[in-house]
Order: structure tokens, then sequence, then C-alpha cells
């Protein structure tokens, strides 16, 4: 019974002829897009191409905050948001000039010091801020598990009550 | 007569998997057999047995002629550790006898104790809860009074990631705890998870020391990626709760291992990739201060 599948040879072909297709149609937006251009430098002859929008904070200062000092920026927006949720977050955040809200999230591990946006670099850091707070909560729970007495830990029979009951009868035998 | 000194006991443990607790098991062990002169001895107590798979391979995938004769040797003579924690169970006398069919050579000072299969069993509680306890106390003791194998200082222990009878056992006896953890979020939310974990499991006993330390950090400039500094950062907050509010004795070692492929290959390539000896001696010396400090 033949393949339902196209063998290697003949699908080598197929990708082949869809790239001699797409080749063709890119040749002609390209020629299209020349000509459009002719025609529009043509009828305005000041015209010329946009030039690129410059990226995000290329001309902006930056930060003088040492590593240290962001640090500890980041304390004290997670004491902000652990008081206040995402008010407190928002209201000790909007107190930060951009140039140090860049700075902190590119400290925090989150794009970069030249291209990455305010808006950008807040919600950045508002996750780290996040996943900060999502690991104290965690550490509360420890503590505050290991201040109780254990009904897991091991007692002097060496086996918890829970083990006890998943424990076979015949526990000890091979 | 010289009286026997046990090996120093380090357990490698993490829940969470992937994080690298069996390379770097294997890479610490090679290093100091290799680059010092201390006897090493390494076990692989993990049922999924990754590392003595990892070590039974060669690069190409072929399996390492001369260690799959030996286990299969081992295996027919009832020298495994499965076999060994069977007798110790049965309530007779322990007295599995220690020698290379037991213990495995890589190299002149290292040397290894694979796992088996049959370490699966432990998960089903077939065995006697209460005498496990003391089973790898009891056979570090016999290992150290044998005549047949030599004097090891350190035995390294790759621990599966979950708190078997043979972990249980591992951590009430070791003398420190190596916990790698990873930068991102779930590998740092594993970290308090151990913390408790270990407390609540191993009292009445005493906890041993615990170490943490960053594996596969992102390397960036000679350092770390400032992502991966974000981790460490949260890392420390988490031990340094925990050592202040449940008495524990953490330390974040601050030597990371960096992420690389030739790390990753390390066991079956034979040998800790020389350009990252010195990270991983780095590593060891803080490792030996911590468990040697009073």
């Amino acid at each position: 019974m033949p393949s339902d599948f196209i063998p290697p040879s003949g699908e080598l072909q197929r990708v082949a002829e869809e790239i001699s297709l797409l080749r063709r149609d890119f040749q002609a937006a390209v020629a299209s897009l020349g000509r459009m251009e002719k025609r529009l430098k043509a009828s305005f002859p000041a015209y010329s191409p946009k030039k690129p929008v410059k990226k995000a904070n290329s001309g902006q200062l930056q930060s003088g905050k040492t590593a240290d000092q962001l640090n500890s920026d980041f304390d004290s927006l997670l004491v902000a948001t652990k008081e206040g949720g995402d008010v407190g977050f928002e209201s000790a955040i909007s107190d930060f000039p951009d140039t140090d809200v860049i700075a902190l999230a590119h400290q925090l591990g989150i794009g970069s010091l030249k291209t990455t946006s305010t808006k950008k670099a807040r919600e950045g850091v508002r996750k780290r801020v996040q996943e900060s707070l999502m690991l104290s909560s965690t550490r509360k729970k420890t503590v505050e598990q290991a201040d109780e007495p254990n009904p897991h830990a091991f007692g002097t029979s060496g086996i918890s009550p829970a083990e006890q009951a998943r424990m076979p009868e015949t526990s000890g035998d091979r | 007569m010289s009286e026997q000194q046990p090996p120093k006991t380090i357990a490698t443990i993490n829940f969470k998997g992937g994080v690298g607790k069996t390379t770097v098991t294997w890479c610490l062990g090679d290093l100091i057999s290799t680059y010092g002169d201390a006897n090493t001895l390494l076990f692989d107590l993990d049922a999924q047995m990754s590392l003595t798979q990892a070590i039974t391979l060669n690069e190409d995938g072929s399996r390492f002629r001369k260690f799959s004769e030996w286990s299969e040797r081992s295996e027919k003579k009832g020298k495994t550790i499965f076999k060994a924690i069977e007798e110790y169970t049965s309530g007779k006398k322990f007295d599995f006898g220690i020698n290379h069919d037991f213990i495995y050579s890589i190299t002149d000072k290292y040397h290894f104790i694979p796992a088996i299969e049959d370490l699966y069993w432990l998960e089903l509680n077939v065995f006697d809860q209460q005498k496990m306890q003391g089973f790898i106390r009891d056979l570090l003791g016999k290992i150290t009074w044998s005549k047949n194998v030599p004097d090891y200082r350190y035995a390294l222990f790759d621990c599966p990631p979950s708190f078997t009878l043979l972990s249980y056992s591992v951590l009430s006896v070791c003398d420190l705890i190596l916990i790698p953890v990873n930068p991102d979020f779930y590998a740092v939310k594993g970290v308090p998870l151990i913390l408790n974990t270990l407390q609540m499991r191993i009292e009445p006993f005493p906890i041993p020391k615990i170490a943490v330390f960053m594996n596969k950090a992102k390397p960036y400039a000679g350092g770390m990626t400032k992502e991966s500094q974000f981790y460490w950062r949260e890392v420390q907050r988490v031990c340094a709760q925990a050592s202040k509010q449940a008495g524990l004795k953490v330390k974040c070692l601050e030597a990371p291992i960096y992420d690389r492929a030739a790390i990753k290959r390390a066991v079956t390539t034979g040998g800790v990739p020389s350009d990252f000896v010195p990270d991983f001696k780095r590593l060891w010396d803080e490792i030996t201060t911590f468990l040697y400090a009073k």
C-alpha cells in the first residue's frame, strides 16, 4: 500500500516551489514600494522618508543611584506594597524619577538602561515585587509552622501517626 | 593503633527537579579526588539512577564496559545497596561485607556506590521505617572500619528529589546539607519548602548545617546577570529568615556555578571541564570552611 506521506524528495521540491513563489511575491512588493516612493517624491519634492524614532530614553539622563541604593528602593517598594497593595505600589513608585525606575528595573534584571521605556520598567518592577511578596508569604508560613509543635515530626517512636496509619501490617517483612 | 575517622558527609538535596543536584555532586567528588588528595565516596541514592546511568554511559551513548561488567557482577553477588538495606532491616545481625564488589572505583581516589532500580521499593514503605533511620550511619561505620576499602575523607550523597526513607536516613546523620538553587522563581520558592521540611522531618535529631548556592547562574561579564543576582538576593532573604526565626544554620555560599553546557556533560565526558575548575574550587573552599567551622 502506498504511503500517505510525501517522500522527502517530493517534500523538498514542494518547499522549493513555495520559496520560489514567495520570492516572486516579495520582489513584486519591493518593486511596487519603490514605484510608490518615486511617485511620492515626484509629487512632494521636499519629502524624505521618516527617520526612525529614537529609542526610548536614549537621550535621557541615567540614574546616579548605586546598586545598593536601588536594592534599598526595592525594599521600600516591597514594604509599601505589603502595606497598601497595588495602590501602595503605585503611590510609592510614582515618587521615583523615571530614570530611577528604569535603573531599578535594570538592577532587577529587566530590560536595559538605554532601551527600556518607563512603562515597561514599571511593569517589570511590579512583577519582581509580586514575586518577592509571594516568596515572603511562603516564608511566613514556614516560620509559623516551624514554631508550632509539629504533628508530623518523628517522635521518640520515630514514626508519625500519619505514617503509622499508612504502614502495612507486615511492615518489616520483605 | 590510630583511630578510624568516619568520612565527612555531604548530602545534596532539593525537592525541585532539574536544579543540577546530580551534576554538581559528581563534579565536586571529581574535583576533590582529582585536584586534592582526598579519597571520596559517592552514593547515588536516587531510584531514578541518573548518576549511575550517567557514569555508565559514554558521551556517544554507549555503555561503559568496565562499569557495566562490574555492575552485573555486583548484582549477581548481592552486593547492592538494596541488598544491604534488606539485610539491615531484616532483624538479623547486620553483617554486610564491604569490599569492591559493593564499591566501584571510578579512579584510585574516587569511588562510587550506585543506585539500583529496586530502590523504588523504598517508596512503598515495605521496610521497617524505624530501622531504616540508622542505616546510613551504620553502613558508614562498616565502611570506615573495613580493611578492604580505603579511608574516605568525604562521602557525598546524591539524594532523590523527595523525602524517601533513604534520604531521611542520610539527612539525620550527615554533616552538611547542600542545596543547589537556580535563578528562577520556582526554584527559589522551593527553598523555604525544603528548609521547613528538613526541620520537620529531621527532628528530634540535630539538624545538620545547611549550605545553599546558586547553580546554573546565568553568566554576564564575569559575573551573574542582574536577573540571577535578583533571585540570589531572594534566596538570601529566605535563608536569613530561616536562620533567624527557625534556628537553622543556613549559609548562602557566594561562589556560583554557571549555566554551561560543558558542565552538564561533565559526568559522561569524564571530568570537570578545565575552564570551570576554578569555579568549583571556590565553591568547595566555601563548603569546607563552613563544614569545619565550629
